[in-house]
């Protein structure tokens, strides 16, 4: 019974991680093209979804590896080849995580005026692996 | 690049990259020197049961510190370094030596940019 519980706040740890990502990527994505972020009330809009990302997207994304770790285990599910390939992605998405909180601190610090090129294509990225993540989940192929 | 970059914030993700570097490096000597012994020559794998999957949870802390610091103006073998040494017993210490330098080094330009007069 406990399972079921663990399993509804993982998934909804994921979907408030998968977000955060997601308005990161989008935001980053408008500032590839745009004018270096100089005006105050820009550097405040960025500042803000950093704030965000501290306080809410970081401790899901924790919550997301605890609690998945856990079910993995309960579940005897690490070595299959489902979870292998979603813990791939899974990792890839943590590690994109990580790559975009830092470009949009060096857009407000200034040092970094337009984020790498690579950001055009990672919206498109987050999708796809969550279609597969899901799929993998879901499906178990 | 505008005026007058805000280099507090870098230097405090470095001061969260050498904080990170310490812990794995720390969980690492811990797995090698403490629980895999134990493990081999005692007889108890309940340490390595424990340090494993910790020092598994805490080098990817320190990846992803790690992925959210550097930059185009970190070079390649910058970078190497600090990859290198997460896999090497002692190579995040040395880097945290390292990484205070860089952090003290951020700190004085900070100081110099906020000492010039304003109009």
């Amino acid at each position: 019974m406990m399972i079921i519980w663990i399993k509804a706040l993982h998934v909804a740890a994921v979907v408030t991680f998968l977000s955060g990502l997601l308005m990161q990527s989008l935001l980053l994505r408008m500032l590839v093209s745009a004018p270096p972020v100089r005006l105050p009330q820009e550097r405040r809009f960025v500042s803000a979804l950093r704030t965000w990302d501290r306080a809410v997207t970081s401790p899901a994304l924790v919550l997301v590896w605890v609690l998945g770790a856990f079910l993995a285990w309960r579940g005897g599910w690490f070595g299959t080849d489902w979870l292998n390939l979603k813990l791939v992605l899974v990792v890839l998405l943590s590690a994109l995580h990580g790559m975009q909180s830092g470009a949009l601190r060096r857009t407000v610090e200034g040092t970094q005026p337009a984020p790498s090129r690579m950001h055009r294509w990672t919206t498109a990225s987050i999708v796809g692996a969550t279609v597969a993540i899901a799929v993998l989940v879901i499906a178990k192929p | 690049m505008i005026d007058n970059p805000d280099t507090g914030l870098e230097a405090a993700q470095i001061r969260k990259l050498r904080r990170a570097s310490l812990l794995e490096g720390t969980t690492l000597l811990v797995l090698i020197g403490i629980a895999v012994p134990l493990k081999h020559f005692a007889h108890l794998p309940q340490a390595v049961a424990v340090m494993g999957p910790l020092h598994g949870a805490v080098f990817m802390l320190y990846v992803w510190v790690l992925l959210g610091t550097v930059s185009s103006k970190w070079s390649r073998l910058e970078i190497a370094r600090l990859v290198v040494a997460a896999l090497i017993p002692f190579g995040t210490f040395a880097n945290a030596r390292w990484l205070k330098r860089k952090e003290a080094q951020l700190a004085e330009a900070e100081f110099k940019i906020s000492s010039v007069p304003q109009r």
